[in-house]
């Protein structure tokens, strides 16, 4: 992905992109990031909920950590996403090179996969529900709760594989082959690494819905809460949550910058690694 | 056996499908067989009726298939507004590493959030005295605080646009990088214009990614009944919405009548989507569309 | 929830009473010494948030046993769900879910009766809060033993509706040009359609029972909410505790159909706001302990423990001090309060609590049911108000 030519001027940088990318991308990401700076500014506010700032106090934040039924659930969302997204790659790493090499069924295939994310998150979550607790009477927990986040986020993450293995020229492989190496080769050698960006892209995805997942997971939970779930029953109490919205966003937000920040710099990094090293 | 290279072996993609059809597609067969049936304390009641459909017309609760499909369709358009330009950038325009990287981070951090949050927020912004309508009138641009800023179809579009651009991004950006800058160059080279290039080059040669942004960006909203109910407050009832309120009185029947008839009117729009692109683009592309 | 005045006397109990005037002292009281008490086993408890203390200290002080509280969506379909689909009766020895659906799930079999003999404060309780419809099986079985409830209506700022002293009519939520845009009322059919049908009866309707609604009273109800609506009546509709919040707090609007806390938390921050008395009547509800039919033996008999505690005194005054809502034996709760020496304010809240329940279980009310006799009409008509 990264940019192969050097020497002579890029083509775009007489162009106009040049200017309106970044401003768009400016724009987005302030619209992006303003409720969420204002939300960091409540955290610490008297009254988050009045739409104004101040008197400042560390009060909910002391009471976030006073209640600690959101941790559990906290790390079960963590490695549930985790697992989804482990899973979801690797299949959608199979299917995704395969697709496009079809001479027919890939349109058919494409279309199946991704048929389930057409229908509302609960209607898909009681359809399930009704189907595997009350049609075929399993005991429903983490392993439906799996079921139900595998057939969210793998239709996104084959679609960000097919995105890269549309492109993919097969004739790179024939070339390997004849060259003598092997199929395990081929595929570690020379596919993995082409469709790197829409293998992890897809992971990426896959974790994200998954550990943001709440309308089929209140179906199929069984005893098994995960964060969004246990906010979600939080919620229908009549007293203020306000410590479960404000600060506890607040940290994962930290949480999650710096986690995305070290992973992203490894792959990043790693990759230009490689690449100067080419 | 001997296999051609560019072939892959059919028998585990056999079974991950038929593991997809047993966990993901028989449940969404079963909706066509609710719609038409009853449930009795979790027990199927064999009577098919229609019974359920003229419901869902006559009670005018069709309405939210086409307001949810309305709202998705205009934030689409407006975030690929916004995110085209700045996907293109991204993957052309600039060639700092740390750059990407970090503008990558900061499209991904938010979704870690949980969206409620991040839209509650907006409901003290964009109040009749909340600081947005406190500015205008401050500069005398309105003389009476906007209602329409907040609780209207307006609030919900507006509030949509964050959490659904990097959906798009992400997409774009990855078609984009693959597109070879030795094209491009090659365009430019014959005389073409930047504004030729992007449309007979650019668009053709990313049309997977602009199918995947579509599907990663309209597809979620249609199911999302966060930000419509935090800031439509209930006068932009989407079908996420309605359908959660007929769960609630088991009303299973009713629920999947409207799901299917989404169903089918996602499947009409799509594929009227996926047509009009094929025309315009010709037969530049083998893409899934 | 939050009651910053009381913080100042700090005996080590009031602490455990306001989960947030806690803040930093409370992070002294480690929560993992709850369960320093129990000895007698455990009881799992399925409940709504709305019920759940802060910390079961007391519980465990009081009964020797822990409490394993599982929280659960306060939304009738999910408890239909657990109890029927779910078959949670096998894992839980107590539901703690909002009175209405106990009718129907007593005649499936998935509840069984309350033997009113095995809980020792039974007698305590009084006659008409026994004997809620939200309790009762359709042929008059105790399936619930009382554990929360209170009488809903609507808040407002006093400097532009009244100060309160006269009762105000619904009439101020639901027809009124001078707060016409300035309302919010709560998104379902559950208390808005009643509340209006209570409404419609003092200006001289005919519904039989708001609670139980045919699909002609309900379908005139709604004519009416769609025209209301259609003038630009009601602002906004509210979701979750914080919406309602937001929107009185924020002043966008000026009266809301609300919970009691919502203004308890507002008159806190110093807000001039009140919670109506009503001429036409109240929106009652009540959250009951059920038993599951499962539970059978030595199950049983600490589930009994459990919901004996509830009606017990140390419940009541928790819940008085920190949501302002009724209990079973509010005198008992008041007795409590005396001999722990809590402080003058505390005491205060639940001799209010009292008053006003003594007042407002008197007045008019409808009991809110989720399974009315015509649910699927009643949801119908107001999805067609949403519509319009």
């Amino acid at each position: 992905m990264q940019s192969r030519k050097t020497g002579s001027a890029h083509w775009s940088e007489a162009s106009i992109w040049k200017a309106v990318g970044p401003l768009s991308g400016l724009l987005a990401l302030s619209w992006i990031y303003l409720p969420i700076l204002w939300l960091i500014v409540m955290s610490v506010s008297a009254e988050p909920l009045s739409g104004f700032p101040g008197p400042f106090t560390s009060r909910h934040y002391a009471e976030l950590f006073v209640q600690s039924g959101w941790v559990a659930p906290l790390m079960h969302s963590f490695w549930l996403a985790f697992a989804v997204a482990l899973v979801s790659m690797i299949c959608a790493t199979m299917i995704g090179r395969a697709v496009p090499r079809l001479r027919r069924g890939g349109l058919p295939i494409t279309a199946v996969v991704l048929l389930p994310l057409m229908v509302p998150g609960v209607v898909i979550g009681t359809a399930m529900f009704l189907y595997l607790r009350v049609f075929l009477g399993f005991k429903l927990g983490l392993w439906s709760l799996f079921a139900g986040h595998f057939v969210w986020a793998f239709p996104f993450s084959l679609l960000a594989v097919l995105v890269v293995s549309f492109r993919f020229d097969t004739r790179l492989l024939d070339a390997a082959a004849d060259l003598g190496s092997g199929p395990w080769e081929r595929f570690w050698r020379i596919e993995v690494p082409l469709l790197k960006d829409g293998i992890i892209a897809g992971g990426l995805f896959a974790f994200l819905l998954s550990f943001n997942e709440i309308a089929r997971s209140i179906y199929l939970k069984g005893k098994v809460e995960t964060l969004p779930v246990y906010l979600w029953q939080q919620a229908s109490s009549h007293s203020s949550t306000v410590p479960l919205i404000f600060p506890l966003n607040v940290i994962i937000l930290l949480a999650s910058a710096v986690l995305v920040g070290v992973a992203f710099w490894l792959l990043f990094h790693g990759a230009r690694h490689q690449e100067s090293q080419r | 056996m001997f296999r051609s290279p560019t072939q892959v072996n059919p028998k585990g993609h056999l079974i991950l499908l038929t593991a997809w059809v047993l966990v993901g597609l028989i449940p969404i067969a079963g909706l066509a067989v609710w719609s038409v049936l009853s449930m009795e304390n979790f027990r199927l009641v064999w009577e098919p009726s229609l019974q359920a459909y003229r419901d869902v017309f006559s009670s005018g609760r069709w309405e939210v298939t086409v307001r949810t499909i309305r709202v998705a369709a205009i934030v689409t358009v407006l975030v690929s507004i916004f995110a085209f330009p700045f996907a293109y950038w991204m993957a052309k325009g600039t060639r700092s590493m740390a750059t990407k990287t970090i503008l990558l981070g900061l499209l991904t951090v938010p979704f870690f959030l949980s969206l409620s949050a991040r839209t509650i927020i907006w409901r003290g912004l964009l109040g009749l005295n909340g600081p947005v309508n406190g500015l205008l009138l401050q500069l005398g641009v309105v003389s009476e605080p906007l209602d329409w800023l907040l609780f209207s179809e307006f609030a919900v579009v507006l509030g949509l646009i964050a959490p659904y651009f990097p959906t798009m991004v992400f997409p774009l950006y990855m078609a984009f990088s693959l597109i070879d800058d030795e094209v491009l160059d090659a365009s430019r080279d014959l005389g073409a214009s930047p504004l030729f290039t992007i449309v007979h080059v650019v668009l053709p040669l990313a049309i997977p990614g602009i199918g995947a942004g579509f599907v990663f960006t309209f597809i979620p909203m249609i199911g999302d009944p966060v930000v419509p109910t935090l800031l439509g407050g209930g006068n932009v009832v989407v079908l996420a919405e309605s359908v959660q309120s007929l769960l609630r009185i088991l009303n299973y029947t009713v629920a999947a009548a409207l799901s299917v008839l989404m169903l089918i009117l996602l499947i009409g729009f799509i594929s009227t989507a996926a047509w009009l692109t094929k025309r315009f683009t010709g037969g530049h592309s083998n893409a899934i569309s | 929830m939050s009651n910053g005045k009381s913080s100042s006397t700090i005996g080590r109990r009031s602490l455990l009473k306001l989960g947030a005037a806690a803040g930093a002292t409370a992070l002294a009281a480690p929560f993992y010494a709850r369960n320093a008490f129990a000895t007698g086993g455990s009881v799992r408890v399925l409940g709504v948030t709305t019920v759940a203390l802060p910390d079961w200290q007391g519980f465990a002080a009081d009964t020797g046993m822990e409490i394993e509280f599982t929280p659960i969506n306060s939304d009738p379909g999910f408890y239909v769900q657990e109890v029927v689909a779910n078959e949670v009766g096998d894992d839980y020895d107590v539901f703690i879910f909002d009175g209405g659906i106990e009718d129907r799930l007593g005649e499936s079999g998935h509840f069984q009766a309350i033997d009113g003999g095995s809980l020792s404060r039974w007698a305590e309780v009084s006659e008409e809060v026994k004997t809620s419809p939200l309790l009762l099986g359709t042929g008059g079985e105790q399936y619930g033993a009382p554990i929360v409830f209170n009488a809903d209506s609507f808040g407002y700022y006093t400097d532009e509706v009244g100060d309160g002293a006269e009762e105000l009519s619904w009439g101020t939520i639901f027809e009124n040009e001078k707060l016409m845009g300035k309302v919010a009322i709560a998104d379902t059919w559950l208390t808005a359609l009643p509340s209006a049908a209570l409404y419609l009866i003092g200006k001289g309707a005919k519904i039989a029972d708001p609670s139980n609604m045919t699909p002609q009273e309900a379908a005139m109800v709604v004519d009416f909410l769609i025209e209301q609506k259609n003038v630009g009546q009601f602002r906004a509709l509210w979701h979750s505790y914080e919406e309602s919040v937001d929107l009185l707090s924020n002043q966008e609007v000026l009266a809301i159909e609300c919970w009691e806390p919502v203004i308890k938390q507002l008159q806190g921050e110093g807000k001039r706001v009140r919670y109506a008395n009503t001429s036409e009547g109240y929106s009652k509800w009540m959250i009951g302990a059920y038993l599951p039919s499962q539970a059978e033996g030595e199950r049983l008999e600490r589930a009994y423990t459990a919901i004996d505690w509830f009606l017990g005194g140390r419940y009541g005054a928790e819940i008085a001090v920190s949501r302002g809502y009724a209990t079973a034996n509010a005198n008992a709760a008041l007795k409590f309060a005396v001999e722990q020496g809590w402080s003058d304010d505390q005491r205060g809240a639940i001799e209010d609590n009292i008053t006003k329940v003594e007042r407002k279980m008197a007045a008019a009310h409808y009991w809110q049911n989720s399974s009315p006799d015509h649910v699927e009409a009643i949801e119908s008509e107001w999805s067609r108000f949403k519509q319009a």
